[in-house]
């Protein structure tokens, strides 16, 4: 199954590039991130190319709407590019994520999209337990993975959650002399992608998570906006991650958006996320979760110059 | 006898199994827990998989947050190796595992000469701090090989963790090996003495703040 064009973005253990689950908390691991294969056009029609791309492969394809700017980015794509996808939205009891997805529902109604809400209550899945067959069965650290693995389980059709081309600030240390430096870093977690990816192979459900970096030339077109390159080149003083510039950024898809707060959407579940964090160990499931972080800078440059970038995780 | 340390090159990985799988052949099997290194039957394969992750290539990254070293006597032949953790939440440093099979007053001095190389190693890199952990019947016999050390860091027993029982703390578990220990275990911390390191107060002399407001 095609996650991405052609699999560009691929997580494995240790050596063996088809080894997707991890066996021991010292097992190395890895992504890859492919090289561009043709002229990079504006990130807005590299967006619907992607669209495109994805509806070919999976005509019958759900977008699992957040409530965020990602999602809704990701959903004008769709239409740009003259197609109409299903669409769901979850909710929780008590209206406690309404102030995420309310607005956003609002819109569809108002553009006359059909959408289905699917109803899951986040304390009964944390009560019954299912989170933690969740984790030791896809290898998923966090509740909100765990609850998204749940519903993709439950919907068992060919579906997409939306991702983000994640930009932070981090430290990168050489621990034998102590020098250090700050850089802009290229962003993925063990618990994102590879979950994904690990949930198709055991599921056989295939639910995608890669839209804005579905291909190389769509992450390329993403670094390219002057917003992402001044980040990356630190010229935007006080900036520790792309959050904040979100909007800015995907002002530069030229589509109408509603200014927003950033939520995550699970605020009034939080105490579950820490109670997940907290006992993630008591699974069974004994790994400490990695992030795979590639310099922005250098990422840019393989992709412009056709390289693959590969990053390996001690 | 002088000893030096080198650190060990991922193309030595083999060697490294075959030195720790001839001190393990001569040791009570009762002596550790059982690490949670690897799921793999094969003790070459477990011991692989382990001591790999102490001598990972710089195409990593953190590729030496852990790191070993081989300890060489002034013969140019391995005495010793010993592996050591970086950790990112601290300046600070731990020995994760020592391979020796110098036993008693042999032991002493490379112990002694490893300790003072990887403390010269890590203060250079700004890293002023370090934990060693052991069984606290060996508590005596561990205070006395670290005498020496007393003199440029501040030394004491962190906690006692009691056998068969696993540290609430995240970092304590994780200097523990992430093992439940077959013993009673210590930790013990070391800080290096510094300027500005010491309290006005300390040795129960106040010092009073002259204030002209």
């Amino acid at each position: 199954m095609n996650n991405t064009e052609k699999n560009h973005l691929h997580y494995w253990y240790n050596s063996d590039r088809a080894n997707i689950w991890r066996q021991d908390e010292l097992d190395t691991t890895s992504m890859s991130i492919g090289q561009c294969l043709r002229p990079t056009m504006s990130l807005r029609a590299e967006l619907m190319r992607n669209a495109r791309c994805i509806s070919k492969d999976f005509p019958d394809l759900t977008i699992f709407l957040s409530g965020g700017l990602d999602s809704e980015m990701a959903l004008k794509s769709f239409l740009h590019a003259g197609i109409t996808p299903k669409l769901a939205t979850v909710r929780f009891p008590n209206d406690d994520n309404m102030y995420d997805i309310g607005p956003m529902m609002t819109m569809l109604d108002r553009m006359g999209l059909p959408y289905t809400i699917i109803d899951f209550d986040p304390t009964k899945f944390f009560n019954s337990g299912k989170w933690m067959d969740m984790a030791v069965k896809y290898q998923s650290y966090t509740f909100y993975q765990q609850m998204l693995l749940k519903i993709a389980e439950d919907y068992a059709a060919p579906m997409i959650t939306i991702d983000e081309v994640e930009l932070e600030k981090q430290t990168s240390m050489n621990w034998e002399t102590g020098e250090y430096m700050y850089e802009w870093i290229f962003l993925k977690k063990e618990d994102q992608d590879g979950v994904w990816r690990r949930f198709n192979d055991k599921s056989g459900i295939p639910a995608l998570n890669n839209f804005y970096t579905y291909s190389p030339e769509s992450m390329l077109a993403f670094l390219q906006i002057p917003t992402v390159d001044d980040l990356i080149n630190d010229r935007i003083p006080g900036k520790l991650t792309w959050t904040s510039s979100k909007m800015q950024i995907y002002s530069n898809l030229g589509y109408d958006f509603r200014k927003r707060p950033k939520w995550n959407g699970v605020e009034n579940y939080m105490h579950l996320w820490d109670a997940v964090n907290y006992n993630i160990n008591s699974t069974g499931l004994q790994f400490t979760p990695r992030g795979y972080t590639v310099n922005a800078i250098e990422l840019k440059q393989n992709l412009i110059n056709g390289i693959e970038t590969i990053c390996h995780i001690a | 006898m002088s000893y030096s340390l080198r650190p060990v090159t991922p193309d030595q990985l083999d060697n490294l199994v075959d030195f720790a799988k001839t001190i393990y052949a001569n040791t009570d099997p009762n002596k550790y827990p059982e690490f949670r290194i690897s799921g793999d039957i094969d003790d070459t394969v477990r011991l692989s998989k382990f001591f790999n992750a102490f001598i990972l290539p710089s195409k990593f990254n953190d590729y030496n947050i852990r790191q070993a070293y081989a300890v060489y006597d002034s013969n140019g032949v391995i005495q010793a190796a010993v592996g050591v953790r970086r950790w990112n939440n601290l300046p600070s440093w731990s020995v994760s595992w020592m391979l020796s099979p110098s036993i008693g007053v042999r032991f002493i001095p490379l112990f002694r000469q490893c300790m003072v190389e990887l403390c010269k190693i890590h203060e250079a890199a700004g890293m002023n701090e370090f934990y060693v952990t052991y069984p606290t019947s060996r508590e005596a016999a561990y205070s006395k090989i670290m005498l020496p050390f007393r003199e440029r860091y501040y030394s004491f027993v962190e906690c006692t963790l009691p056998a068969r029982q696993l540290s609430p703390y995240a970092l304590i578990h994780s200097l523990m090996g992430s093992a439940l220990h077959p013993h009673e275990m210590n930790l013990r911390r070391y800080i290096l003495r510094r300027e500005n390191t010491s309290a006005p107060s300390e040795g129960g002399t106040a010092i009073k703040r002259i204030n002209n407001k």
